[in-house]
């Protein structure tokens, strides 16, 4: 019999093959999906977070156990339909003018594998792509990057058209890049600044709990 | 302007020295993370075809907060200008990990495997800097012949000289220089790419930059 304890072992070390090995076990075995992501795989990525959080881990770290997570989710996805699996749906992008995305890449991979639905929306991302891409899928949060100091001004303008979208307060906003701060997220009036790729799996889950 | 293609093992990069100056260096890099990284290192190795180049041009002028060249200003800002005082002659330069790298970037990031986007982008930055690093040498030694020294190199998107000056800098080098394209936004494409500016003189000095010259005291980087 499968001993799962060696997936939440294989997500907190970031070892792919392994989590991908024991996940493909369990299943066989008839294990269900709910009880394997959540039992093991979460729990895995909670510990490395809380690593992280600590100073014993490292953003390396952090991102080996998301592409673990990330490589087993992709195996019970299929299993998963219709069970409400996501943790909530998020758009993610860098703002118009802003082409740097590896802050913002590191944020969806963190957030995907930790069971969000993510829909990334890639670089330089006008106003209208954010609200179009939240009301398709029905998002519950606008999450948007800037690492420039000119570029994150544009933020007050996706937060203007969602406010003139009827989708205010449905739908929740969170900002990360190196230049931004709590401040500047009160200031425009977002739900949410994170420094860095685990407080915007925190902060996500806050937003949605509220 | 001259152009130069650099040998990636001129750059003097090694994987271990650049997985420790990104910051990584709390974590080991060993194990499976090490292997990856030492694959992304090989790859990129035998794609990539750095570049640097630069213009030289006579100083016409230098004020409180900007500098007279080839018949532009181009407005440094008053942190970097005091350290371009004195100049007689500018070299505007670029320098870049080239259209192979971000050809490289851009198959790895559509792979979705983060971990080597990560490490693609931490090497490419590296590599960027490493161009500039060469270009400065360079360029220190063919002003050497003549006696004239050179500062240090000053950016736009630093130390109070804004990003969208860029349009005036380039607008000084031929179209395309190794490459490199602007944004409307003013940002350079491949994205691992370095410009600026650097003084030449006999009686320039090389003084520090960034954080130690600049008392912006909103500026983010500064933030503990």
């Amino acid at each position: 019999m499968t001993n799962l304890n060696e997936l939440y072992d294989a997500i907190l070390g970031g070892k792919l093959e392994q989590a991908q090995a024991v996940t493909n076990a369990a299943i066989a075995e008839g294990v269900a999906p709910q009880t394997i992501i959540y039992g093991y795989m979460v729990k895995g990525m909670e510990e490395i977070g809380a690593r992280f959080e600590a100073g014993k881990a490292f953003v390396p770290n952090l991102l080996m156990s998301a592409r673990a997570m990330k490589g087993s989710l992709d195996i019970l996805k299929p299993l998963l339909k219709g069970e409400g699996s996501s943790a909530g749906v998020i758009v993610i992008g860098t703002v118009k003018g802003d082409l740097h995305d590896i802050g913002k890449n590191l944020v969806a991979s963190m957030l995907e594998g930790c069971g969000f639905e993510v829909y990334d929306l890639g670089v330089d991302v006008s106003s209208e792509k954010f609200i179009d891409a939240a009301r398709e899928h029905k998002a519950d949060i606008i999450c948007m990057s800037a690492l420039l100091t000119t570029t994150m001004n544009y933020m007050k303008e996706v937060v203007a058209a969602l406010n003139a979208s009827g989708m205010q307060g449905k739908v929740k906003t969170m900002i990360g890049g190196a230049p931004l701060s709590h401040d500047f997220s009160r200031a425009i009036g977002t739900d949410g600044y994170s420094a860095n790729a685990n407080d915007a799996v925190t902060l996500a889950r806050k937003l949605l709990s509220a | 302007m001259l152009l130069r293609e650099i040998g990636f093992a001129e750059l003097g990069l090694t994987p271990g020295a650049v997985w420790k100056n990104s910051g990584n260096g709390g974590c080991a890099l060993e194990g499976e993370t090490g292997e990856l990284f030492h694959s992304v290192w090989t790859e990129i190795e035998s794609v990539c075809h750095p570049r640097y180049g630069y213009a030289l041009y006579d100083c016409d002028g230098v004020d409180d907060a900007s500098i007279g060249i080839g018949g532009k200003i181009l407005k440094t800002g008053p942190v970097i200008t005091r350290y371009l005082a004195g100049a007689e002659g500018f070299a505007l330069f670029v320098g870049t990990a080239g259209l192979e790298f971000e050809a490289f970037l851009h198959e790895v990031k559509a792979s979705g495997d983060i971990v080597r986007e990560f490490m693609a982008d931490l090497i490419g930055s590296e590599i960027a800097e490493a161009a500039g690093v060469l270009m400065a040498a360079d360029l220190a030694a063919s002003q050497a012949e003549r006696g004239w020294q050179i500062s240090n190199s000053y950016s736009p998107g630093y130390c109070g000289w804004h990003v969208r000056e860029q349009q005036t800098l380039f607008s000084l080098l031929p179209e395309r220089p190794c490459g490199i394209t602007l944004s409307e936004s003013c940002l350079m494409t491949p994205i691992k790419s370095i410009s600026g500016v650097i003084a030449l003189g006999p009686q320039i000095e090389k003084a520090p930059y960034g954080c130690a010259i600049c008392g912006k005291a909103d500026c983010y980087k500064k933030r503990t």
